[in-house]
């Protein structure tokens, strides 16, 4: 499901389609996130991690295009969607996330 | 967007707080622009911005540790005024309503028709102002765990006003939520024997009362909660062994 997304965040034509994508990977991490918490333990949050791991780096790649995309065509429901996405990712991955900060850091100020 | 930026930058903070010194200049300039938006920032109560920064500050407080002590004295105070807002809880006559609702202030109403009872009442409350109490008093605790002795000059305050907050009649969540950060506020005052001591039995009385209350309500749960957070808190005596000094004399 995941290189499918992603495919979708990256070819589909139509910015609302592009935001529908991205919000299908949000619902997607945030179903990880929601099951490490209701199990409570720390095995389930490396777990799921893990299963994510493997798939960081294009879903960075695509969240981090889309923002730009975003801002670009001032289209503020993919904007949301996209920071939405990040939210999730960034707080299932934590400290394995932190290669990635220097990406968004700047970007996310300027928005603030 | 604000919102959804705030709460990313939150996160992506937390994913270096083991590496100050990548994020500690992001830190405190993110941290300046959010609190000039919470205080001049004239956001109404509903505005989802204040959960956020509110979170996304208290994220931050872990990368800076003690560095963060400098925003205190303009954070500590916003969060004091929204853990001290009057949830507005009311009774009163409704003939010409009925059912739920909820208006754009977040007052919640139901109505009730009770049979044999004249009329119909009303009971309504502001939900939005209990989650911001709910919301700081979280926050708070977040705080005071997370700075732990450098917390200390705001323990007076923000006691004050998680003492009363341990008997809340509303909220679960409140009470709980006063407890635990009692529990980090006893432990800020780890240099002051004799004020931690004082700190834990006003929270002792006032938990004891809580216990009473419960007990008569046969609420169990609620029972086990309590006791299982003054057997925490008392953990922060755990040096007065050595000291030779006793909590209760």
């Amino acid at each position: 499901m995941v290189p499918q997304f992603v495919k979708m965040m990256n070819e589909e034509e139509h910015l609302k389609m592009k935001q529908q994508a991205t919000a299908c990977m949000t619902s997607l991490i945030r179903g990880l996130l929601d099951e490490a918490d209701e199990e409570g333990d720390d095995d389930s949050n490396t777990k799921n991690k893990k299963l994510l791991e493997q798939f960081s780096e294009s879903i960075v790649e695509s969240i981090s295009r889309l923002l730009e995309l975003s801002l670009e065509k001032k289209y503020q429901p993919l904007q949301d969607e996209v920071l939405m996405a990040l939210s999730c990712l960034a707080s299932l991955m934590e400290n394995k996330f932190a290669v990635h900060y220097s990406r968004f850091m700047p970007g996310l100020k300027k928005i603030l | 967007m604000r919102s959804n930026c705030t709460e990313a930058i939150g996160y992506i903070l937390t994913s270096v707080k083991n590496t100050p010194e990548i994020c500690r200049q992001d830190s405190i300039e993110v941290c300046q622009m959010l609190l000039e938006t919470l205080i001049n920032g004239n956001l109404t109560e509903a505005d989802p911005q204040n959960e956020t920064i509110t979170n996304a500050i208290s994220q931050i407080c872990v990368c800076l540790k003690d560095d963060f002590k400098q925003f205190l004295p303009l954070f500590v105070p916003a969060l004091l005024k929204d853990a001290n807002k009057d949830i507005d809880f009311k009774v009163k006559e409704s003939d010409d309503l009925d059912g739920e609702e909820e208006d754009e202030n977040g007052r919640a109403a139901l109505v009730l028709k009770i049979k044999g009872m004249e009329g119909a009442k009303q009971v309504s409350m502001n939900t939005n102002a209990l989650e911001s109490k709910i919301n700081a008093v979280t926050i708070l605790k977040t705080l005071a765990r997370n700075l732990g002795t450098s917390f200390y000059d705001w323990v007076d305050e923000v006691g004050k006003t998680c003492i009363p907050l341990i008997n809340d009649q509303y909220s679960y969540a409140l009470r709980r939520q006063s407890s635990k950060c009692m529990r980090f506020l006893i432990g800020a005052c780890k240099e002051q024997p004799e004020k931690q001591k004082a700190l834990f039995i006003m929270t002792y009385i006032n938990e004891m009362q809580e216990l009473e209350k419960r007990k008569g309500r046969n609420e169990y749960d609620m029972m086990s909660s309590i006791l299982k957070e003054i057997f925490k808190q008392l953990k922060n005596f755990y040096h007065f062994r050595d000291q030779g000094i006793h909590v209760f004399t």
